[in-house]
């Protein structure tokens, strides 16, 4: 019923639009341009119609006193984990990510969870993807070191697969495989999620009181973040996120959303149902499942398992991309993954729900490309309009003249309804939290938070263009068949440098130029109608440098802009999560240059030596040809240092146990000053 | 031709700070110096207690220097880490038949036998379903019976089954 009533808001709401848009052309929709216009707005209606009518939904259910749906009422009765001996395993699944940052992030929450007295429930996984040598070895070292600090030996374990096989989704099924069958339920992190150890329990709390229920996902607040983009979006994220997060729950209730971390999964059915398959084909339509959290999802609902949102539930944390080109690096692997999608659309026995969800996944960036359309046709339009000379009787034998009219006031009616479409859901959750939850303090006051709300909307409104070029050209290129690689996301606050800007957003703004100057040259009024659109992708290199910046973040942060709530009141977690990474910038003091460096580190060093031989495990047999290939290549590395050997053969040497202990013990007794330099002895 | 030569724990950026003298070889005094500092340093890198990397450093020293005299072979700096390795294993910090960089349980807790980085294994299996090749072509071949098997009255049945047909048609058109 509530999906239904959603459907006929959004057709109602598009109709009376494209009705508009009809009036508004010149020919009144009577020309072929005008007619593909007119279709091409009504499916960029439809899209943002869909995010409004979510966002009302939303408003509806916080502005109710209770949710009777909502699974967190699931924790009003108190369930003895310990008496039920239930296991919950965590996850965090990573590759070639910031040592440091994962492992802090994994102590906050072990030292959180020990708070609350449940951790013998609990176990931690680091499921290991990496393949660079220097960062496999930093991993073993940053495990290690967690382990004695908390005491978490039998707990906190590591595990590094040699072969990334389906890369995440099979990273994480290879743990099901090997261990799933230990543990009642799994709780997926990624490599930057940070959970509060009472909500973690709180979700195993509701798992045990629904039994019927297969994944609860969290709604991960954005955090610590301090270039400007970056800050922006965790401010959108805590303001915004609540109302829309609402309103997808008012819509789906139990056919929910997966988003691949920060969730807890019932092991026994995902292994039973959820095993991805590779597409048949070549990527970038086959192959390997990229957004593999929307297919598990919906291959849970098909098995009958309940899919809810704990929209909710506090105590649950990630971190945003620090920069556009970042966001943009991370859009292009998602884009590929949810364009997949189309091949599941139709799959068999999966939940209209969920069939609507990988629609609304692919429209995220298909939308893109029908607005560059619209853009296009509507300019091409604009351009014919000034070029044709106007035909005052069109039909034969009139006595009046057919005089062009266009209906400013129309059209004004139109630009102000999309904008009521696109901002009302703001505005409304800007009116919720100062009036309804009076929490206007968490953003710094109701002062603060207006021109924060205000600077925002701007912020958006500037990049919005920028994103929609990037994304279309995303679709386009998967369209072409054009793979994306699957690189690790930056993580800390990287800034973006001239040159690299200048390289990325060059046909950009080529492509702004040109466009503005053709409006300018054939028909003067659409230019000034486009110019929220071409100047910012016009000046996206200096747009894209500065919002990477952490000092403008900084400052305006000491202004009072773009506050959230756990910078003006921090969650412990948060706190010790910033304490922890910095004792780690403090503790690399001391040690020689050339140790700071994994591999080197492993050579050299005789705790972290013995360490990597131990995590070894057992001495595999190999061929003599690869026994002497990897003799030769220990040779090289002592004779000419770490930095002559590629990533691939260090990760070799790394392999064997015994050209390792071979090597340190030669590093040591190295008699040339300068090579013994290299290796940072004296 | 011997002379006194101080054996001075160093920091990797070379600082010292305590002294105690050793006899050492004029002739390769540098030599010794490096021999010296590298032992400390692999000392201090292992995490051993200083009153006993002293101990530990001037016995693998005194013990190089005796090699060294009895021997035309090799250098300070790898007969003084030779050397080490055997009082480390002779000292319970390293494993007898390995090298010296596999210090015991005595020194750091993760290298204990009984401590995993994993536990043990509970294999089971995660099959893969199949997956329609085409399916959309199934899609559209399911939604056509299901449009059939409708129960259908007289007068609105047949209606019905062509409603649905044209929306289904309509939807794949949308679709792609």
């Amino acid at each position: 019923m509530r999906r239904w009533l959603l459907v006929l808001c959004i057709l109602i709401t598009t109709g009376i639009a494209v009705l508009h848009m009809y009036a508004i052309l010149p020919h009144h929709g009577t020309t072929n341009l005008e007619r593909a216009i007119t279709i091409v707005f009504g499916g960029l209606f439809a899209w943002i119609s869909i995010g409004f009518w979510e966002a009302m939904a939303g408003l509806l259910s916080l502005v109710r006193r209770s949710d009777r749906f909502a699974i967190t009422r699931a924790l009003n009765k108190e369930v003895a984990l310990r008496e039920r001996a239930v296991r919950t395993a965590i996850l965090v699944p990573i590759c070639n990510e910031d040592v440091a940052r994962v492992f802090a992030g994994l102590r906050v929450t072990y030292e959180s969870l020990e708070k609350t007295g449940q951790l013998e429930q609990f176990d931690f996984y680091v499921l290991s993807d990496t393949q660079n040598p220097d960062a496999w070895v930093d991993e073993e070292i940053a495990w290690a070191e967690l382990c004695e600090s908390v005491e978490g030996f039998n707990r906190v374990f590591y595990r590094r697969r040699r072969v990334n096989l389906k890369r995440k989704s099979g990273n994480i099924a290879d743990f099901c495989r090997r261990w799933g069958s230990s543990y009642k339920y799994m709780i997926v992190f990624d490599a930057d999620s940070v959970m509060a150890g009472s909500s973690l329990v709180a979700l195993v709390t509701m798992m045990e009181q629904r039994p019927k229920v297969g994944i609860i996902q969290t709604c991960p607040m954005a955090v610590n973040r301090e270039t400007l983009i970056g800050r922006v979006g965790q401010f959108a994220n805590h303001l915004y996120g609540p109302i829309f997060t609402a309103g997808l729950h008012f819509l789906q209730l139990g056919d929910s959303h997966y988003w691949g971390h920060n969730a807890i999964i019932r092991v026994a059915p995902f292994i039973k149902h959820c095993a991805l398959p590779k597409l048949s084909g070549r990527p970038p339509f086959g192959g390997d499942i990229l957004s593999h959290d929307f297919v598990e999802a919906a291959l849970m609902r098909r098995a009958g398992w309940e899919i809810w949102l704990a929209y909710d539930l506090d105590g649950s944390y990630e971190e945003m991309p620090p920069t556009l080109l970042n966001e943009l690096k991370r859009d292009r692997r998602w884009c590929q993954g949810n364009l997949q999608h189309l091949r599941m659309l139709f799959g068999k026995g999966i939940f209209p729900a969920h069939r609507a969800l990988f629609l609304h996944g692919i429209m995220a960036y298909g939308s893109a490309l029908l607005w560059v359309l619209f853009l296009g046709l509507s300019t091409a339009l604009a351009i014919t309009e000034s070029f044709r000379l106007p035909d005052y009787f069109p039909a034969d034998r009139v006595l009046f003249p057919t005089w062009p009219v266009w209906h400013l006031q129309w059209a004004l009616t139109l630009l102000i309804t999309t904008a009521v479409i696109l901002f009302l859901p703001k505005v409304s959750s800007v009116a919720i939290v100062i009036a309804k939850q009076r929490r206007a303090r968490d953003f710094g006051g109701v002062m603060r938070l207006l021109a924060s709300f205000v600077a925002e909307v701007l912020f958006a409104t500037l990049f919005s263009p920028i994103r929609m070029f990037f994304h279309s050209k995303f679709v386009l290129m998967t369209l072409l068949g054009r793979q994306t690689s699957w690189g690790s996301q930056q993580r800390g606050d990287r800034e973006t440098g001239w040159s690299e800007a200048l390289r990325l957003h060059g046909p950009g703004t080529v492509v702004a130029l040109v466009w503005a100057a053709v409006l300018f040259v054939y028909n003067r009024s659409f230019f000034w109608w486009n110019i929220p659109v071409f100047t910012p992708l016009g000046l996206s290199i200096p747009l894209s440098v500065w919002s990477s910046r952490a000092t403008i973040g900084r400052a305006l942060r000491r202004r009072g802009l773009f506050l959230i709530p756990e910078e003006v009141a921090p969650a412990p977690e948060l706190l010790d999560l910033g304490n922890i990474l910095r004792k780690n910038e403090e503790s690399t003091v001391g040690l020689p240059s050339a140790w700071q460096n994994g591999f080197s580190r492993a050579v050299v060093d005789p705790r972290i030596n013995a360490l990597h031989l131990d995590l070894l495990r057992h001495k595999r047999k190999v061929s003599e040809g690869v026994a002497r290939r990897r003799q030769g290549l220990g040779d090289k590395a002592l004779r000419d240092g770490p930095e002559s050997l590629s990533a691939a053969e260090k990760r070799e040497l790394l392999y064997d146990p015994a050209v390792m202990r071979d090597l340190h013990k030669k590093v040591w007794e190295i008699t040339d000053p300068r090579l013994a330099g290299i290796w940072g002895l004296p | 031709m011997n002379k006194i030569c101080t054996l001075q724990p160093v920091t990797p950026g070379g600082s010292r700070s305590q002294t105690e003298e050793v006899p050492a070889d004029r002739e390769n005094d540098d030599d010794w110096q490096v021999a010296q500092q590298r032992i400390l340093l692999y000392l201090r890198a292992l995490g051993i207690p200083a009153y006993q990397s002293f101990e530990f450093g001037l016995e693998a020293f005194r013990r190089a220097h005796e090699k060294a005299k009895r021997s035309t072979e090799g250098q300070p700096a790898s007969h003084a880490m030779q050397e080490l390795s055997v009082v480390l294993v002779e000292r319970g910090f390293a494993h007898p038949p390995d090298s010296p960089a596999r210090p015991s349980a005595k020194d750091r807790k993760y290298l204990s036998t009984g401590v995993r980085t994993m536990p043990q294994l509970h294999r089971v299996s995660m099959v893969v379903e199949k997956i329609d090749r085409k399916p959309w072509l199934s899609f559209l071949f399911r939604g056509i019976l299901s449009a059939f098997k409708l129960p259908h009255d007289r007068g609105t049945g047949s209606l019905h089954r062509v409603v649905m047909l044209v929306c289904f048609i309509t939807v794949l058109l949308i679709v792609f």
